[in-house]
């Protein structure tokens, strides 16, 4: 019987000719400014800065006690990186058996060529290893953990940690993929490359928590062939700022996309969010439902674009947007963008930004809620959505409580 | 129980209430009626603490004195203020509402609080009461329900909360007749010689079934007259302008 997931393990930098084509994509096109369409509501000159100032991240030990606090662990296999490099002795290994590298001919498929931009293309030069997650063909439902943790050193540096997921036909998945540690001395540079083959199913949960005061860009390409399901939950928790661009293209058709999140900047953070969906094959389902809770003095915003291609039929696309603004100083965009080439397609978007209804929080003092409480409860009526999405409950509970503790001033 | 000494309360430099006195002592039933305008709401949320107002005067009950307390002090000291318009709150459960409502008050009287399983039977025998659908502890509060189920989960509120003073703003709006008698019916229930109750009207219909023992019609921002029940059947008839003089 073939294991569940066969490699939960981490390969070497990618194929040299990936890292000159990216090289040569950098050379043409440099990194992104703020006249970028995709990067219009980021921070990107904070971005760009911390790349002219750093080197590499060196590799790091880290105490223990800097991922207990944040890593839920779900007792699942983890693989955890630091700084981008394995570390084997904070991994948690798979069940026996489970050992085989894939070679780099199937990575070179998974990683596709073009990058979407500099920071793409950054992070597939200067990545020393990736952590490589593939399931067996007809595996059953397996929860896999990835944790990327940062690890400051002396002066400025960037990490460039990478996750290549592999999710083979007929086969099931659960990934969480965390971001931690960090700060304002640090960049975390991430991409993520996701394969899910025909009849396949990932639930991918992406979880940036990390410091506040750190920077973070992240990108996630997924590929879906006919028949495939992807779940992504978005979750952006941490950093001073962050941007993370999510490109999914379904490749084959009756393929369906949801992605699902919240992100939640604190005071003086900021979190960039952006998701594109290529519907390339016919009969094809897109769900994009973010939503942001901004913290008085945070600025969150939402891009998502749908673009559905001439020649395909049967599509059907939605995306929603809704922020809440927890103060007169947060400030919240939301960016929706349709791009039809087809007659035969169904799409809808809305979007919303609003406050705490006073209305309702009065209701609830009335009765002798307090303040706090009665907010809390308001705040977390909002979030119900996007958290309540999370599979497994272990999972859910564990972001909860990290959402819980990013909006900290607000106590239970 | 309740003392208002010349409370005036304006919203945006125009004023509502206009030197307002009302004394309601403990175990009584009193009613308060008057035309539209008159300020009856706003003193509905006066009293409870709501945002907007700019107020001076004095609210006591019990002695304590409320104005300047967050409205959730207030229920701690005993208020409760029935809606007129219940919030629907979509993605807070109605139970989970309740229970934390309850609590809070529990722990601000220095009582222990009621777990999850108590408060189950607790409600559900209230909610008996009151003839309520058990399925709408389910749900969010008041979201989706209709007029006469909000109305039925203010006096389940009520029920639940065992305020001193019960302020119940228009609770008959909107109600059948069946619906109307259980909600009578409860504050009836509900009536005792340490709680008192101000219901807030301008249909007599509501006082044929809970009797009150003082009248009061509130006009022009003040109490304008006072009277035993037989007020209530006379404005019934003549309606708010009989009595007054012609102008």
């Amino acid at each position: 019987m073939s294991p569940a997931v066969s490699p939960t393990r981490v390969v070497p930098a990618g194929p040299s000719e990936l890292v000159s084509e990216a090289e040569a994509w950098l050379a043409a096109h440099g990194l992104p400014g703020r006249r970028d369409e995709a990067w219009r509501y980021a921070p990107v000159s904070r971005f760009r800065d911390a790349v002219a100032a750093a080197g590499p991240a060196p590799a790091a030990t880290p105490q223990g006690a800097a991922l207990a606090g944040v890593v839920g662990w779900h007792d699942a296999p983890t693989l955890v990186l630091v700084n981008g490099l394995w570390d084997e002795g904070l991994s948690i290994p798979g069940r026996a058996g489970t050992d085989g590298l894939l070679d780099s001919g199937p990575l070179r498929g998974i990683v596709g060529s073009g990058c979407v931009d500099g920071f793409d293309a950054l992070n597939r030069v200067g990545h020393r290893s990736s952590a490589l997650i593939a399931t067996a063909p007809g595996a059953a439902e397996v929860l896999v953990q990835v944790v990327h943790l940062s690890v400051p050193s002396a002066g400025t540096t960037v990490a460039h940690p990478r996750t290549v997921v592999d999710v083979a036909p007929r086969s099931s998945l659960t990934l969480v993929e965390t971001f931690v540690g960090g700060d304002h001395t640090m960049l975390t540079n991430a991409a993520t490359v996701i394969r899910v083959g025909e009849g396949g199913h990932l639930r991918h949960h992406r979880v940036q928590v990390g410091d506040p005061s750190g920077l973070h860009v992240g990108h996630t390409h997924a590929r879906l062939a006919t028949g495939a399901t992807l779940h992504l939950g978005l979750f952006e928790l941490g950093a001073a700022a962050a941007h993370h661009r999510c490109d999914v293209v379904l490749a084959g058709d009756h393929a369906t996309v949801t992605a699902a999140g919240l992100y939640s900047p604190g005071p003086d953070q900021h979190h960039d969010t952006l998701v594109r969906v290529e519907h390339a094959a016919s009969d094809g389902t897109s769900r994009q439902h973010l939503r942001g809770v901004v913290a008085d003095g945070g600025r969150g915003s939402f891009s998502g674009s749908v673009v559905v291609d001439a020649g395909t039929t049967g599509n059907d696309a939605s995306q929603a947007n809704h922020s809440l603004l927890l103060g007169r100083h947060a400030e919240a965009d939301s960016r929706p963008w349709l791009e039809i080439h087809s007659d035969d397609v169904r799409c809808s978007h809305g979007s919303s930004v609003g406050r705490l209804d006073d209305d309702a929080l009065f209701y609830l003092r009335s009765r002798g809620i307090d303040r706090a409480t009665a907010r809390r409860m308001l705040i977390d009526a909002f979030v119900a959505d996007a958290l309540g999405a999370i599979s497994p409950p272990q999972v859910a509970t564990w972001v909860s409580g990290l959402f819980d503790a990013a909006h900290r001033e607000v106590p239970r | 129980m309740l003392t208002i000494r010349d409370l005036h309360a304006s919203v945006d430099g125009r004023e509502v209430l206009s030197g307002l006195d009302l004394d309601v002592p403990a175990g009584e039933v009193h009613a308060l009626m008057g035309p539209n305008g008159a300020g009856k709401s706003t003193l509905a949320n006066v009293l409870a603490g709501r945002d907007g107002y700019d107020v001076t005067g004095s609210v006591a009950l019990d002695g304590v004195e409320l104005l300047g307390l967050a409205p959730e002090e207030r229920a701690a000291a005993g208020l409760f203020l029935g809606f007129q318009h219940p919030m629907e709150i979509p993605g807070v459960g109605n139970m989970y509402f309740l229970r934390t409502a309850l609590n809070a008050l529990r722990r601000a009287r220095g009582l222990d609080e009621v777990s999850a399983v108590d408060f189950i039977g607790l409600a559900r025998g209230q909610m008996a009461l009151l003839d309520m659908d058990p399925s709408l502890l389910s749900r969010s509060v008041n979201d989706g329900f209709s007029g006469g189920e909000k109305k039925r989960n203010e006096v389940l509120q009520l029920s639940l909360l065992e305020p001193r003073l019960v302020v119940l703003d228009e609770i008959d709006s909107g109600l059948d007749v069946d619906a109307l008698r259980l909600v009578a019916d409860s504050v009836e229930r509900l009536r005792s010689p340490d709680r008192s109750t101000v219901i807030i009207t301008h249909y007599p219909r509501m006082l044929e079934l809970v009797v009150p023992d003082r009248v009061h019609v509130l006009r022009g921002g003040r109490i304008e007259r006072s009277g035993d029940r037989s007020l209530a059947d006379e404005l019934a008839v003549a309606g708010f302008d009989a009595g007054r003089p012609v102008p």
